[in-house]
């Protein structure tokens, strides 16, 4: 996308002849239709996605097909990402006795998200799909639909609403605390489960398409002072590109880890 | 941990796993959505209130009642005994 948007914004002033001055990068450029029309479009994010999934089973399935004792190094990449998953944030969090239900759930998550992210900076895609709200929308249904339906399963409707709250605190408090704690089981923790990765790939790619454009707009439109800034400009670009890979493996990690967190609460019977 | 009182044949793979408890707490990401469910859920309806009553002093009180309410609840569950 900063490819895309550095190519317009070089023909645009040409085209016309003059630049008016530094465009920064607004949310609407974010929104790239390829066909369709209203709801009902298509964009360039989905397309993204589509794409990012198939690389996945693609991949996946032909690092593991001739699964040998001794790894390839494909296969050896797969078991470690995987292994990562399953004992780090799996088992360690759910426990050794559920947990194996939940790891085709959470490594999904893990390695969709994260493939996802870095597409945000690796050049011909540049274009976090989890940037687009609706994407960690659809993933945190998922995961709430889940710890949901595994607690009502595991101790039945009653018990599952009533375990939420803590025991042993003096009456009067449990009027103000039992609102916040369904609020929060309810609708507080999907939603800043879902805003927390949005927002985190949203605004790290606005400051990486402003470092990119405002260098170029310094470089190619302004005085000789200009164009020496530029290049701090686009040294911030280069240094964040490296925050970002930090920030998207971190992001996806945080995400699988709290989906397993509230699996394991809904599961869990001390409280 | 396997003993006489489990299933009685645990594969060498639960074995292997065996003896992992999981978390007895959360981690503190998520103690972040209990400080912001507070101020919420006691700030909107007191932020409702003065909508309907016409005032606009219910607000504040009810923020910061819900953010002590988070933070009681915070400790009581993820604090040290």
């Amino acid at each position: 996308m900063s490819l895309h948007l550095l190519g317009t914004s070089l023909v645009a002033p040409m085209a016309s002849g003059e630049g008016e001055g530094f465009h920064a990068p607004t949310p609407e450029e974010f929104y790239w239709p390829i066909f369709g029309s209203g709801h009902w479009t298509f964009t360039r994010p989905m397309a993204v996605y589509l794409i990012s999934i198939i690389l996945l089973c693609f991949v996946l399935v032909a690092l593991t097909k001739r699964a040998a004792i001794v790894p390839s190094k494909g296969q050896w990449l797969v078991e470690q990402a995987y292994d990562f998953v399953r004992n780090t944030i799996a088992r360690d969090t759910i426990g050794s006795k559920d947990f194996l239900r939940f790891v085709p759930l959470l490594f999904s998550l893990f390695s969709v998200i994260l493939l996802n992210n870095l597409f945000g900076i690796i050049p011909p895609v540049q274009y976090p799909t989890m940037s687009r709200i609706g994407f960690p929308i659809a993933l945190t249904l998922i995961v709430y639909a889940v710890y949901h339906i595994a607690g009502v399963r595991r101790k039945g409707v009653g018990h599952y609403l009533t375990g939420m709250i803590p025991k042993g605190l003096p009456k009067p408090i449990y009027a103000l605390i039992i609102p916040l704690e369904y609020a929060t089981y309810f609708i507080i923790r999907p939603l800043t489960l879902a805003l927390r990765l949005f927002g985190n790939m949203f605004a790290g790619h606005m400051l990486l398409l402003l470092f990119i454009m405002g260098g170029e707009y310094m470089l190619l439109h302004g005085g000789i002072g200009l164009k020496i800034t530029s290049i701090g400009s686009f040294a911030m670009a280069l240094i964040f590109t490296a925050f970002e890979a930090l920030i998207q493996f971190l992001q996806a990690y945080i995400f699988t880890l709290l989906a397993a967190t509230y699996i394991s609460d809904a599961l869990s019977d001390e409280h | 941990m396997s003993g006489p009182t489990d299933e009685p044949d645990l594969t060498p793979l639960q074995q292997k796993d065996a003896g992992h408890p999981g978390r007895t707490t959360p981690p503190m990401w998520d103690a972040m959505s209990y400080v912001l469910a507070g101020p919420i859920v006691f700030g909107l309806p007191a932020y409702v209130g003065d909508r309907l009553l016409g005032t606009n002093w219910i607000v504040l009180p009810g923020v910061l009642v819900g953010m002590a309410v988070s933070l009681y609840l915070v400790w009581v569950r993820y604090g040290s005994d």
